[in-house]
């Protein structure tokens, strides 16, 4: 190597170990393979989502399905994606063989089933469906109520237009939502339910109240309310009134009878004595108790856990809101209007 | 006396180094907090959009037409842009919008006045008539959940504001946008939501966020003396015994500086900001007993943030001296290690900045990663240069002058509907 040549190949060997670490960004500004903003989440969180994507997906057979009513029949279609897809025209019990229960299912009338199937693919039910004991469903949309047996579970979601009733021990994991009314029986066990109303009952299936007490109506402060932050705990004694929102930095006590115009938030566990009323929302960072007969107007959240007593109603027809937190205990006997949310599991309780 | 004062750059270092190893650690392995997420069904109250806009004709009707669209109750939503003495078009197209929808966008037209976004802010408030509004800058676009995503942490009766998350959405213009999409994932997707996970600090930034109309009063209301009017309302809010959060999922797309100038502007103002800040309420912080521990020590290091830089570069100059000095200092091989370090800005955030982007889900722009480091070596030489600026402002008795961030947008986005 020339005394010339031997610098410059050194010059070129430093500088391609120099430019070396660069290579794979040197590539990237090139080429641009990532070089848009990031997406935004599409998903806006509507719990309907899946409901109104199934919808979707069986549009181009409900002419068929149609037919299949109007002749009493239950025949094959097959859906855009060339899968199969069972309409059952002919209303009552059926008895759907185990081969088909793999299939997506369209009931065109309203349909009973036998106890103890396992539906792996989704449901739709343009009437009422109601399903036997230890039925186990992936996924079901209906156009009217769902009336659901003991022991029954849904995998994934379920979506009715009308009222979804769910028997004794019968478990909803993942979506529940209805048009009109959930109605949970004792030793249900749910995540994220939303429905104009919400009842717990001892056996929603057997059941001759539509709703487990009167509903009360909320009266609501008009006009700012201050606040109160307290250091340490905060205990209202039985049948007081508050006007205002009340924070603490500790535990908050509020005993038997006592109002609150606005919310509370503690952080630490917040006991509701029975028949308290709190007029805004309530938010723990620790546990939230409720005693019977409570009543609360706007969101209930909480870092633990909930639990709710027997005749407590949160919301009102008209003013829907959320009670979200890990864990949700509620007694039967309650009524909520809008979303009951846990994330890790809700259940009624026996 | 020199050593000395080179132990303390190192302290401060490793404190910040520590700080950014602690929130990068806790977005990868901790428990996450988004308390108010599930918020999907309320009694939504009434909330006012206020839209700062001072010069804004390229970029305010993709605002208006992004707000008309989202999803919140009509009759409880007010849209105030707040025409802050534009001499281009932007009342024209404002007006033009007013004209087109009645009744639902209520303009504020201001001609006089101090200048600056807290000024305008500050006169606007005679628009605000509900108990939570919103603020936004005209060159962001709300996606439609947006709005309710910001309200939902009100119903927490100690919230006092609510700062979303802010994504660029002209990333791939330049080199300089395709960095500072990077640090604004590091910034908000590790930074801000391990803050909130943790129970500390997260900052109000000043647009894609929310306020508590009595919060605000109760604490003053908007101070028009301050550049960075969004760090300083984080610290009277927290003083106030106020707490902020971050709402990782509340998207929202902004332009960012296409242009170094423009982008060394606008980070010299928000440093001078910040520092104006840490000045007026450092002390303050280490007393009030509204704020947890944790609160005031994290609030004391977001204050000292843009300070850093100064320090930074004080100890590369003192790391030098002290070499060619002959002071103990572990020899060539401590500046070695200490240049090293501290050429990388602060090697932690190249972390963040990592995490942020596997969090987000885009490994290909991860590859940028070594480029930070120009931008890293900008913001530095910007940010000090703020500080000396204000030093020597503060001795002379100068006022120091808010500079609006210029915009580079030429043609509506494709993301609403058209005018």
């Amino acid at each position: 190597m020339t005394p010339t040549l031997a610098p410059m190949v050194l010059m070129a060997i430093t500088g391609g170990m120099i430019a070396l670490p660069l290579a794979p960004a040197i590539l990237e500004i090139l080429q641009r393979r990532d070089a848009g903003p990031l997406p935004l989440r599409k998903d806006e969180g509507n719990i309907r989502n899946f409901a109104h994507a199934l919808r979707h997906y069986i549009a181009p057979v409900q002419s068929h399905l149609l037919d299949c009513a109007g002749r009493n029949t239950i025949e094959e279609s097959r859906l855009l994606d060339g899968a199969y897809a069972l309409l059952v025209g002919k209303p009552g019990i059926y008895d759907v063989p185990e081969e088909q229960s793999k299939t997506l299912i369209l009931f065109a009338k309203p349909a009973s089933l036998r106890d103890q199937m396992i539906f792996g693919k989704d449901i739709y039910a343009a009437d009422v469906l109601r399903g036997g004991r230890q039925n186990i469903f992936r996924a079901v949309l209906a156009d009217k109520d769902v009336i659901l047996a003991e022991e029954s579970q849904i995998l994934r979601w379920l979506h009715a237009n009308g009222i979804v009733f769910l028997g004794r021990n019968s478990s909803a994991f993942g979506r529940l939502s209805a048009d009109k009314a959930v109605h949970f029986s004792s030793g249900c066990g749910f995540e994220r339910v939303n429905a104009p109303t919400v009842i717990t009952l001892d056996d929603a299936l057997h059941s001759s109240e539509s709703q487990p007490t009167i509903v009360r109506s909320l009266r609501i402060q008009e006009g700012k309310l201050g606040r109160s932050r307290i250091r340490g705990e905060i205990h209202l004694g039985p049948d007081e009134m508050f006007l205002g929102n009340i924070i603490a930095t500790g535990a908050v006590r509020i005993d038997e009878g006592t109002r609150i115009a606005g919310s509370a938030k503690g952080h630490k566990q917040i006991l509701l004595g029975e028949r308290a009323e709190v007029g805004g929302s309530l938010v723990s960072t620790g546990d939230i108790r409720m005693g019977p007969n409570c009543l609360v107007r706007g969101p209930v959240l909480a870092d633990g856990e909930i639990r709710i007593g027997s005749g407590t109603q949160i919301g009102a027809p008209g003013f829907p809101t959320t009670i979200s937190a890990p864990r949700i205990r509620v007694a039967p006997g309650c009524s909520f209007y809008g979303t009951l949310w846990a994330r890790a599991g809700g259940r009624v309780e026996n | 006396m020199l050593l000395h004062l080179f132990a303390t750059v190192i302290v401060l270092i490793c404190i910040y180094t520590l700080r950014h190893y602690c929130f990068t650690l806790n977005r990868i392995a901790g428990e996450q907090r988004h308390p108010y997420i599930d918020i999907d069904t309320a009694d939504w109250p009434a909330v006012t959009v206020l839209i700062a806009a001072h010069n804004e004709e390229a970029v305010v009707g993709d605002i208006l037409n992004a707000l008309l669209e989202v999803d919140y109750p009509e009759g409880k939503l007010s849209i105030v842009p707040v025409n802050d003495r534009s001499t281009d078009r932007t009342r024209e197209i404002i007006d033009s919008f007013v004209e087109k929808y009645p009744g639902r966008i209520t303009p504020f037209h201001r001609v006089g006045g101090k200048p600056g976004k807290a000024a305008a802010l500050k006169e606007a408030m005679a628009f605000v008539q509900t108990e939570v509004f919103l603020v936004f800058d005209a060159d962001y676009i709300p996606g439609r959940a947006l709005v309710r995503q910001l309200v939902a942490p009100f119903f927490d009766p100690e919230v006092g504001s609510v700062m979303g998350r802010v994504v660029p959405l002209n990333v791939g213009r330049k080199l300089l946008t395709r960095m500072l999409d990077l640090e604004r994932s590091g910034g908000y997707q590790v930074d801000q939501q391990a803050r909130m996970n943790l129970r500390f600090v997260p900052q109000y930034g000043g647009t894609v966020a929310g306020i508590r109309t009595y919060a605000l009063e109760e604490v003053g209301g908007w101070n028009e003396n301050t550049l960075a009017e969004d760090t300083d309302l984080t610290f009277r809010l927290l003083l106030g015994g106020w707490k902020t959060v971050y709402e990782n999922r509340a998207e929202c797309y902004e332009e960012v500086p296409e242009r170094w100038p423009v982008r060394v502007r606008q980070i010299m103002r928000w440093a001078k900001g910040h520092n104006q800040a840490m000045a007026k309420y450092a002390a303050a912080l280490r007393k009030r007993k509204n704020a947890t521990l944790w609160e005031r020590l994290d609030g004391l290091l977001l204050l000292g943030v843009f300070a850093m830089a100064p320090v930074l570069m004080l100890g590369w100059v003192l790391a030098l001296i002290l070499f060619y000095l002959g002071a103990p200092i572990g020899g060539g091989v401590m500046v070695l290690a200490l240049a090293a370090f501290t050429t990388l800005g602060n090697f932690a955030a190249f972390f963040e900045i990592a995490a942020a982007v596997r969090l987000d889900g885009s490994p290909q722009r991860i590859r940028l990663l070594p480029c930070t480091f120009l931008g890293f070596t900008v913001s530095m030489v910007s940010v000090s240069r703020a500080a000396w600026q204000q030093i020597v402002a503060s001795l002379l008795g100068r006022e120091m002058v808010w500079h609006k961030t210029e915009r580079s947008r030429v043609a509506p986005v494709a993301l609403g509907r058209p005018a």
